[in-house]
Parts: structure tokens; sequence; C-alpha cells
């Protein structure tokens, strides 16, 4: 049996230099010496909270139907350190948070996440966590109806969805704009980003919505991680320009180099 | 005519209470929602249970006592009702969300870098113009867009190249518009699906 199977050695190279780069950009995270762009839909999220307050309704975290066993476990992550943020600010702006959760496994992080924002803030004894983060169902839309019946009776104020979404994502975004809720959604499911985009207010696009987590969470280990994105998507920028370049020539050296 | 079918009643019963939310929220759609609920919990248990015994069980019985593994781990999770292990149900966790991430990084290196790339890095003049057109564009908005996710060189956002992330946000815009218009199609089809099944499965007036 080879030692090395054709077609996996560049991806091989590709995770080792990945790994060596997050491993330095982390590094260097923790010397405070990156600094992740401000987004205007994470600027939003302190917009919505402050609204829920002055209007005395209550507000909507979602994030998402990912569980922490799928290939949305980064995204589900990301959602919730913007959780932990949201969970802050309503804590001290006093605004009534709920959380509807889908995912068994996510659920009690999720309640520790909220339940230490509320303690930091000294708030502990106004989280209901019964109440205010329910678990409604693991099926996909028995949880959609689930949620989308909460909103209808509670006319929120705010909502904000970031995590992975499936085909639920227009059903909250339509029925929280039809109950007047100011919307932050993001998610890096491609298909659902559309109707983030139609609907909400404010939209973390794709990846945003990573750093949006990072840049909340002040977590140097996921701003180091962002920056060593940032590293793998300038390489991949230069690499598709020479490659094109090169191909139309027909040097296909590029090409061939990544088939190993 | 009229189906004498329970099921299909049922069935037509439900579809009419669930699409009775597009006019406001009712009693009907509330009894829906709760059903759904209710029905999709009950489910969850009996799989859960079945998969317990079917994929864990079973091969405990056929030997395979690896398996004891799984179950050792599941029972584990339990313990977060319990204040004083709290920190036994950690474990498992951990072991959930490394197995996650695991798997998801070899799909994400290979698929979203190493094959992204290779398919930019192709020859723009194509065999007919509008391949070519096609192939500029592809190559355009990969390239634009990418740069749009770089979030710690503010550099790139402002200043001459600032236009590059723009492009690559309007070509986004136009792959969301697209996508967008092609889903309302596919759910304007599905709820077709669900009229069609109440006039003819239900009234058989079609």
């Amino acid at each position: 049996m080879a030692i090395f199977t054709e077609g996996r050695i560049v991806p091989l190279i590709a995770f080792v230099l990945a790994w060596v780069a997050t491993y330095l950009a982390i590094q260097i995270g923790k010397e405070g010496k990156i600094r992740i762009r401000r987004l205007p839909g994470l600027d939003a999220i302190e917009e919505v909270v402050g609204r829920a307050v002055e209007t005395g309704r209550p507000i909507f975290d979602i994030p998402g139907r990912g569980s922490f066993t799928d290939l949305y476990a980064t995204q589900t992550i990301a959602g919730l350190s913007v959780l932990s943020y949201v969970a802050t600010l309503c804590a001290r702006l006093g605004a009534k948070l709920y959380v509807p959760m889908s995912r068994v496994d996510v659920l009690p992080v999720a309640i520790e996440i909220v339940r230490d924002a509320y303690r930091a803030e000294g708030k502990l004894d106004e989280l209901d966590v019964e109440t205010q983060i329910p678990y409604l169902s693991g099926t996909q839309f028995a949880w959609a109806s689930g949620v989308i019946g909460m909103a209808s009776r509670m006319k929120p104020a705010a909502n904000i969805m970031i995590g992975p979404f499936w085909a639920e994502s227009m059903m909250f975004a339509e029925t929280f704009h039809r109950v007047g809720a100011m919307q932050v959604g993001g998610t890096a499911r491609m298909y659902q980003i559309p109707f983030f985009a139609a609907l909400c207010d404010y939209v973390l696009i794709g990846e945003e919505m990573f750093a949006a987590g990072a840049y909340v969470s002040g977590d140097p280990n996921q701003i180091g991680s962002i920056a060593s994105q940032d590293w793998y998507k300038i390489v991949a920028i230069i690499l598709s320009v020479l490659g094109m370049l090169l191909a139309t020539a027909n040097i296909t050296v590029i090409s061939d180099l990544l088939k190993l | 005519m009229v189906s004498s079918d329970p099921a299909i009643w049922i069935a037509a019963f439900f579809t009419i209470a669930a699409t009775s939310y597009a006019f406001r929220d009712n009693i009907v759609f509330k009894f829906a929602e709760n059903t759904f609920i209710g029905i999709a919990a009950g489910h969850a248990i009996v799989m859960g249970v079945k998969n317990i015994r079917d994929y864990g069980w079973a091969h405990i019985m056929n030997g395979e006592m690896i398996y004891a593994v799984v179950f050792v781990l599941g029972i584990m999770l339990y313990f977060r009702f319990s204040r004083e292990y709290y920190w036994v149900y950690r474990y498992p966790i951990a072991f959930l969300v490394g197995n996650g991430v695991g798997i998801s990084i070899r799909a994400g290196i290979h698929s979203d870098f190493i094959k992204n790339i290779a398919a930019t890095a192709s020859p723009i003049i194509a065999a007919t113009p509008l391949d070519t057109v096609n192939n500029i564009l592809i190559f355009v908005g990969c390239v634009t867009a990418l740069s749009h996710f770089i979030f710690t060189y503010e550099g790139i956002h402002k200043g001459t190249i600032g236009w590059i992330p723009k492009v690559g946000r309007w070509m986004m815009l136009l792959s969301f518009g697209a996508s967008f218009g092609n889903t309302v199609m596919t759910r304007f089809g599905m709820y077709q699906g669900r009229v069609l099944f109440l006039l003819r499965d239900w009234l058989g007036v079609v």
C-alpha cells in the first residue's frame, strides 16, 4: 500500500501548512497584534438590543440548527459566541432574551453561555432558563413552527439569527419581519444567505459570521484563526490569478500541481 | 368525489391549519403547531431507542465490546443534571466537538480551498465567446468575492484597491438574487403540490 495517495498529497501539504499558519497566527493574536475590522451587522446588535429595551418587547437569538458533530460545527460555535455577546447586552440593559433551541448537544452549552453572561452582569436572578431557553424540537419544521408560534405571540422587538440555517431561514425571517422585529441574520450556508439578505435589516454574509464571533468573544484563538484564514485567502487569490494567467498561456503547472 | 380515507382528511386538515397562519396566528394553527411538535418529540424518542438498540446494543450482543465505549460516552452526557459531577459531561461533549471539527477540516481543505483554486485557475479564453464571458465572470467573481472576506487587513477595503471587495460584494448580491428567485420558485412548486393534494386527493375536483 502506498504511503501517499494521488490526489491527496497537496491537500495534506495544505493541511500541514494551514495548521502551522493557524498556530503562528494564534501566537500573534495572543500578543494583541491582530485587529478585526468592524462589521455593520455586528454594530447593529447593540442597536437592536437597545430597541428591545425601549419598546419593552423581548428579543430572540437563534443560533441555528447545527450541532457540534456535523460539518457546520464551526458556524454553531460562531453563533454561540454572538449569543454570549447578545446575552451580556440583554442582561446589562434589561432586555428579555429568548433562545429557542433545536439541538440537544448545543442546548446545555447555550444555557451555560447565557447563564454565565447574566451571572457576570449580576442579573442571574432575572434569568428563567426553562422559559427563556426552551428546547422545542429536534425535528426541523416542528422546531420552526414552534419558533414561528412564539414570535407571533410575543411580538419581539428584535431577532438575531446567526448560525447554520436550512429551509426554516425564510420562515423565520418572514415571520419576524411580519411582527415588526428588527433583524440581524448571518449564516455561512450559501443557499440561505439570500433570504437573510432579502428580509433582514442587517446581514452577515458567510465568513463574516466567524469574524463577528471572534470579534465579540475577544478570544485570541478565534482572532488568530481569522487572521490565518486571511492568509489562506491571499494565497488562494495569488494562486488563482497566477494559475489563470499561466493556463491561458497554455502553461498548466499550477493546475497540474493542485491535482497531486 | 370527496375522499373517504381518514388519513387524507387528517392530512388535509393539517395542510389548511398550517396554511391558515398566512392570514394570522389563530387557534387552528396553534393546534397544528403543538401537534407537530408533540409528534416530532414522540418520533424522536422512538427513533432514539431504535438507534440505541440497532446500532449499539445489537453489536454488544454480538460480542463487539468496542460499542460499550459509545454507551459510556452517552451515559456521561447525563451527568449535566448533577451539580457535583457536572464536569463529567464535558468529556463526551469534547469528543463530539473534536469529531465534528475533525471531519469538517478534511472536507474544508479539499473542497473549499484546493478545488476552488483549481476551478478558478483555468484558461480564460474558451472555445466560444459565451464560454469566455462565463470564465471571466467566474474568475472576477471568485477573486473579488474572496477579497471581500479579508478581515484583518483593513487596507484592502480602502484606497485605490478598495473597489475590488466592492465588486465582490456586488457579485455576491447578484448571485443571491438568482438563488433567491430559484428557491422561491421551488417553494411555489411545493405549495402547488399541497393545493393539488387538496383539490385532487381530498376534494376530487380535478
